[in-house]
């Protein structure tokens, strides 16, 4: 790999390399203009007097940490901050256990197991508005075919009205969002299980392991890796859902619902407080940033080659 | 022995009835709305509800065909979607045909920015987005939205096809090289033929995205003569009440592309998610 430098930027341009730029340039142009700058913009927004008079022209106040100080100081934030958690740690469990039971599943060898998780993938396919819409009405207080269920078994004494009811509001966007994610986890797990190696099974097996076991002792530690990669990936994502809040509850009854990704946007588009708008989305931003250098982090460590 | 294999065979039977019933209980949401969407109003609201329906009643799909703002919602999901599907695939070809083969200085940083970039939710771009767009008068247009859909694909796209483009026997590009092909006419005429299967994946990534996209469209989108099919299917809601019926029927129209699309590439798309998201 070593290279001899005589004239880098002659060499650059005689033997055509310049060309090999020309290759990045319109995505890195694009990434630059349409990703990059928005997120600067963003941040330089969290520290302006932003509202509806002064979006488009003139001038913005730089107030510093105002905006900061009035989202960290609203109840509603907090509100929203702690139901974004609950929200975020409910699911990941869930996703997880049902991710993993499915990934073994289905990982065996039987007749259809390969269309059969291909076909659970629906759910996670499927436009998540559409997704709050069909559990919108399976929810639905009356006629909503879970609560003839639920009374119907004597779980519970009368139909409940799920979604506009403070206390079941945000659980039924939890059970919304674990259906569809589910689907996922178990793909990602899969890859994981496919890749250990079938012979550490055979000796297992020849020494008289049993399935627990093979599980504890060969399974589970050498899924680590892929587990915490999935937490954090799954952190990432499940912390930004909005379309589900968005078609099943708009962040009610009195805010039950409401997680960050609700807050901000609210913040922004129906009070129209730009730069409180923008220094929420700045917190949920910085956040997701952390995890996602520390999934850079863990994921090169797990693979060096890629 | 014979008694063993007979127990092996029905246990892999029983296995395959038992994924099965799994896979039909997960997915009965799915059925729920497809029956809903069969069902006369009358069934709909029937207690105990009826697991199947009567007869197969077609109405609320006739009803719903009626109404030319349905025409409208999904010829604009159509536009943005493949508008925003060529894009994105356009503009990542050759750059992760680039970071895949070419000696790209700071390439690390790249690499490291596009899967870091990944990870920034749509809610953070999309006031950046608006205000810029607002400026530019781009708001309640085309353009607007399918720029900002492009940002949800693009950077997945380019990690799945630079594994794409790795995977490609190294040989092929010098041979073109010789027999007087240019850069980009190596990358034209060798390269894109190649790795089609994952070009098409790619492409079926970028339409999915952007057909169940949301937030760009309701933030970018004020005026309904653009809006695409996912937030125009909310305004049938407050129109008809609670018309499920109708709004499963509309659902029902709505996912129909993407199971469609699904039904067609999932093999490929079972390996993108994992080669997208895992190995970066």
């Amino acid at each position: 790999m070593k290279e001899k430098k005589p004239g880098r930027i002659a060499l650059f341009f005689k033997r055509g390399k310049w060309v090999d730029y020309t290759f990045l340039l319109p995505a890195v142009l694009f990434i630059a203009v349409l990703m990059i700058y928005p997120i600067w913009y963003s941040i330089d927004m969290g520290f302006r007097d932003v509202t509806l008079k002064n979006f488009v022209s003139g001038d913005q106040p730089f107030v510093f940490l105002k905006n900061f100080q009035a989202v960290l100081s609203d109840r509603f934030f907090k509100n929203a901050l702690g139901n974004t958690f609950v929200f975020v740690f409910v699911c990941l469990v869930f996703h997880f256990l049902f991710g993993f039971a499915f990934a073994l599943y289905f990982n065996k060898n039987f007749k259809g197991a390969k269309w059969m998780r291909a076909l659970l993938l629906i759910a996670w396919m499927n436009p998540t508005v559409i997704t709050g819409t069909i559990f919108e009405w399976i929810l639905a207080g009356d006629i909503g075919i879970l609560n003839y269920m639920l009374t119907s078994l004597g779980i519970i004494p009368h139909a409940i009205n799920f979604l506009s009811s403070a206390q079941t509001a945000l659980g039924s966007i939890i059970f919304a969002n674990i259906w569809v994610g589910i689907p996922f986890n178990m793909i990602i797990l899969l890859s994981g299980l496919q890749g250990i190696p079938g012979e550490l099974y055979e000796s297992a097996v020849i020494d008289g392991a049993g399935a627990w076991r093979r599980f504890r002792d060969i399974t589970w530690p050498m899924m680590l890796p892929t587990i915490s990669v999935l937490f954090l990936l799954g952190f990432i994502y499940t912390f930004k859902v909005f379309d589900l809040i968005y078609a099943m509850t708009k962040g009610g009854p009195a805010n039950s619902s409401q997680i960050l990704s609700y807050y901000s946007y609210e913040k922004s588009f129906t009070m129209f407080r730009f730069g409180e708008g923008a220094a929420a989305s700045n917190i949920s931003f910085l956040i997701i940033i952390a995890l996602a250098l520390i999934y850079v982090h863990i994921s090169k460590k797990e693979d060096v080659a890629a | 022995m014979t008694t063993y294999k007979f127990a092996h065979r029905y246990g892999k039977a029983l296995q395959s009835l038992l994924g099965l019933l799994i896979v039909l209980v997960y997915l009965f949401p799915i059925y729920w709305m497809i029956v809903s969407s069969l069902k006369t109003s009358g069934e709909i609201f029937s207690n105990p509800p009826t697991l199947f329906p009567n007869e197969l009643y077609l109405g609320n799909y006739l009803s719903q065909l009626r109404n030319s703002n349905l025409y409208l919602y999904l010829k604009n999901s159509f536009i943005i979607s493949v508008c925003a599907m060529i894009g994105g695939v356009l503009l990542a070809a050759p750059a992760s045909y680039a970071l895949a083969r070419k000696p790209i200085r700071g390439i690390g940083v790249i690499m490291f920015l596009v899967i870091i970039i990944q990870m920034v939710p749509s809610n953070s771009l999309v006031l950046p987005l608006y205000a810029m767009f607002s400026k530019a008068h781009m708001t309640d247009s085309y353009v607007g939205v399918i720029l900002a859909n492009i940002t949800g694909s693009l950077p997945f796209v380019l990690l799945l096809l630079r594994t794409a483009f790795l995977n490609v026997p190294k040989g092929l590009e010098d041979a073109a090289a010789i027999d007087g092909c240019s850069n980009w006419g190596t990358f034209f005429k060798v390269m894109l033929p190649l790795t089609l299967p994952s070009l098409l994946t790619c492409a079926a990534f970028a339409f999915i995205f952007a057909w169940g996209e949301l937030l760009y469209a309701l933030v970018l989108l004020p005026n309904q003569t653009y809006w695409p099919i996912t937030l125009g299917m909310r305004t049938f809601i407050s129109q008809y009440g609670t018309d499920w019926g109708g709004l499963m029927a509309t659902a029902a129209i709505t996912s129909a592309p993407i199971l469609l699309i699904f039904i067609f590439t999932q093999k490929h798309i079972v390996g993108g998610i994992t080669a997208g998201s895992v190995k970066g």
